[in-house]
């Protein structure tokens, strides 16, 4: 193992601890009674405190000290369950993340200025502190820890655990932050040149009482078994009964291992290989069949080839999955945000997530953060009214926001509903005319689901006033053309008075889409369909000339007309070109001029590589079944570069 | 000087010898169909089907400022590896591979000093033109076959 390799576990670990913190530093907020919440929180915090200092990285394990202070007083009712108290402890979050985020693009801890922080911490921490448990025993008087019992640690690492010199060194570096360490079986030396089985004996004196040890310990999925002895130093022994062995068995531990996701992307191409040899072995098997069908060996052969077939698509499936991440991950930052959010703007609001399990590629997961932060942002701002207006209507003084996920072919559907007032759609027109986005005449010929979605066109934004939050009228395009890049989409719908719902669709992976192949002279291109709005014969459609560019009208929407020829620059068909694909991205429209329509298929994106980084107008290139490779078109790219030719 | 061996692809555009270094060589292969993707630079010829893995291909001739031939049956792509990048090169025919005892390369003339040429070598009574692949990818050398390697290459 390299000094990178233990830091990148340490940063793996850090991650998944700051999320889970943060969710629980927003529940406990809401139920600071609930023990299992508590003794989770302050475990992570000891773990951050404890891996932080293995590592290094001081001012992190500092901050993680403070808190786990604060939460040891908040643990023994020392403290109140204060807003203020979790905004400290929530900021000192805040900065751990922050490092880590240093830490993981530079490689160092750089210097913060944790003192305001810490501080707001502190002011938490009781004079006559009872919060020794978590302070470093160095600074214990001496004739303190003569007083306090000796526990003899007996730890079993699990059998094949990696690195158990490093495993036992962040161990024995933890216990010494609950006490003085006096003795270690074998020696420490040893345990760092890895001169012992699994069992190692730390005897350890601690103010702490065994049961914390045991759960000091117990997160450490490493560890197999601890054993716990109290001995009791002499001076106490008369007034102080002997404990019972004390063990402890893990829970159920999950199964699972960290794998890179770049190591599922040779395993991606490796069957991506293994699907093209299939194939033509198929096209062998297949030959040889028509040649000879009797022949006993080559009925074997199709019978091999074709559950070749079945076992490659299937793996192929298997790969697939391995890259997605539950929702979860993404979901877990949500009642941070909305807590801060709503107790800066004094509205209460009740934050409900559904469907966390459910799965989506970890590309998408992602991409689509900020998309749904701004859309949460702007339901807390504008959707969710004020306590008092909401009581005024009749509704409860609490709003609610709920987040659901899920799964709906081969789409991943989030929608994201607040019980607020609703858009009012007679403002948004009026200040989509107002600003030239549209036109008195259409508005007026719009339903109220249409002029919803004027929300998403340019710099539109009904918020009377801007605010810290929202209403700065940039974002919901983006938004929009943000969803629509990962070949997602989004609606809303909305009633006055009663509140507004975002609903999003997005594909369940990044890997496979939606494509129609069309013919353009004498290649195949494909087109991804969530870019395709209709497809038409051209002799059915009415060619007009605007402004001498050539035009059509579908739907009485007037659009451009494009030969496919002109855009790519390939040579003039020799026929007039017969079909047209109706392209869509964003708010545009334009009507394609193509060859042939080939039909739909579900197809693997490849990258095209660097050489091509200037072709904006391709999103990669897919291989099909039968080994024939085709470009895909990025229609965004293709209307740029449509307008750069005009 | 080094007196390590060195080995080479020879291979030949319009009836000259070049030669690259095997090193990065990762196999050659007959000419496949290659999809091509407009609007690139004249040279580049498309991307090809490695077994599932899309790579670009490069057609050496065009590169070099040659005029254009058509492909036959000895045509072949050397395909390569280099700054993490895999590339297929067209070339008009592959001859041998051979091993050069001292790896110490006769320096270019002056007037074929291409910023691609990393120096000339014997073969076969021969004068082969060694390509460093990293320069011939360097885009800001746009490659102009004013050189008049013709001379050295056949003697």
């Amino acid at each position: 193992m390299q000094n990178s390799d233990y830091l990148r576990l340490f940063l793996d670990e850090a991650e998944e601890i700051i999320d889970r913190l943060t969710g629980n530093l927003v529940l406990l907020e809401k139920y600071p009674e609930e023990p299992r919440i508590i003794n989770e929180v302050f475990r992570d915090a000891h773990t951050v405190k404890g891996s932080a200092g293995a590592m290094g990285f001081t001012q992190m394990a500092e901050v993680a000290h403070q808190m786990e202070s604060v939460l040891s007083c908040l643990r023994q009712k020392q403290v109140g369950a204060t807003p203020l108290l979790f905004s400290a402890l929530l900021s000192g979050l805040d900065m751990i993340r922050q490092i880590k985020h240093d830490v993981y693009a530079s490689g160092v801890e750089r210097s913060y200025n944790i003192s305001a922080v810490v501080g707001s911490l502190a002011q938490f921490l009781q004079a006559q502190s009872q919060v020794a448990a978590a302070m470093p025993v160095a600074v214990l008087p001496t004739a303190k820890v003569q007083h306090m019992p000796k526990l003899r640690v007996e730890i079993t690492l699990r059998a094949g655990t990696v690195m158990k010199s490093a495993r036992s060194y962040v161990i024995l570096q933890s216990l010494k932050q609950l006490g003085q360490v006096i003795n270690c079986e074998p020696s420490e030396v040893d345990l760092m040149a890895e001169r012992f089985d699994l069992r190692f004996v730390v005897d350890l004196i601690t103010e702490d009482s065994p049961d914390n040890v045991v759960a000091f310990l117990g997160q450490d999925g490493d560890i197999e078994d601890v054993k716990l002895q109290t001995v009791l130093t002499e001076t106490t022994a008369k007034t102080m009964p002997g404990q019972a062995p004390t063990e402890l068995r893990h829970e159920a531990r999950q199964h699972s291992v960290r794998v890179d996701v770049k190591k599922l992307e040779v395993l991606m191409n490796l069957v991506g290989e293994l699907v093209i040899e299939r194939n033509r072995l198929a096209t062998i098997a297949g030959i040889m069949e028509r040649q000879n069908k009797e022949d006993a060996s080559v009925r074997t052969l199709m019978a091999v080839s074709g559950q070749l077939g079945r076992i490659t698509g299937d793996l192929q499936l298997e790969i697939m999955k391995a890259r997605m991440i539950p929702i979860s991950q993404l979901f877990s930052t949500f009642p941070r945000l909305v807590r801060d959010l709503s107790q800066g703007l004094g509205k209460q609001i009740e934050l409900h997530l559904e469907g966390n399990e459910t799965e989506l590629d970890r590309t998408i997961v992602e991409e689509i953060r900020d998309p749904l932060i701004h859309i949460v942002r702007n339901a807390v701002d504008h959707g969710v009214d004020s306590p008092a207006d909401r009581l005024a209507a009749g509704k409860s003084a609490a709003g609610n926001i709920t987040l659901r996920a899920t799964h709906e072919e081969n789409n991943v559907v989030i929608t994201i509903s607040d019980d607020g007032r609703g858009i009012d759609g007679q403002a948004v027109s009026r200040k989509a005319v107002a600003m030239g986005l549209t036109t008195e005449d259409q508005v007026n010929a719009m339903t109220p689901e249409q002029v919803n979605q004027l929300i998403f066109l340019p710099g539109l934004s009904t918020a009377s006033k801007v605010t810290d939050v929202s209403g700065r009228g940039v974002g919901m395009d983006i938004v929009k053309s943000q969803l629509e890049k990962l070949g997602g989409s989004v609606n809303i719908t909305s009633k006055v008075g009663s509140g507004t719902k975002f609903v999003i669709r997005l594909p369940l992976t990044l890997a496979i889409i939606r494509a129609l192949l069309v013919r353009v002279g004498d290649r195949d291109y494909a087109v991804p369909i969530v870019s395709v709005s209709e497809t038409k014969r051209m002799h059915s459609v009415e060619v007009k000339t605007v402004q001498g560019l050539e035009c059509i009208v579908v739907r009485e929407q007037i659009i451009p007309l494009v030969g496919m020829h002109q855009v790519l620059e390939l040579v003039k068909p020799t026929e007039v070109p017969s079909n047209l694909v109706v392209a869509t991205s964003g708010n545009t429209k334009v009507g394609l001029l193509v060859d042939r329509l080939l039909g739909e298929q579900e197809i693997v994106i490849k990258p095209l590589g660097p050489f091509f980084h200037d072709n904006r107008e391709f999103a990669g290139a897919t291989i099909l079944g039968d080994g024939r490779v085709i470009p895909i078109i990025d229609v965004k790219g293709l209307f740029d570069l449509i307008n750069k030719k005009k | 000087m080094s007196k390590k061996q060195l080995q080479l692809v020879i291979f030949g555009i319009n009836a000259e010898l070049y030669a690259i270094d095997t090193q990065g060589v990762k196999e050659i292969s007959r000419m496949e169909d290659i999809t091509p993707i407009p609007r690139t630079k004249p040279y580049i010829e498309g991307i090809l089907n490695l077994r599932g893995q899309i790579i670009p291909v490069v057609c050496l001739r065009k590169r070099l400022g040659l005029p254009e031939r058509v492909d036959d049956k000895e045509t072949r792509i050397i395909i390569i590896d280099f700054d993490e990048l895999r590339v297929g090169l067209i070339v008009d025919f592959v001859s041998e591979v051979i091993t050069l005892i001292d790896s110490t390369l006769i320096p270019a003339p002056e007037v074929a000093t291409a910023a691609y040429v990393a120096g000339l070598c014997h073969y076969n009574n021969n004068l082969v033109i060694v390509i460093n692949i990293e320069a011939l990818f360097a885009e800001q050398h746009e490659i102009v076959a004013e050189i008049g390697v013709g001379i050295y290459a056949k003697q």
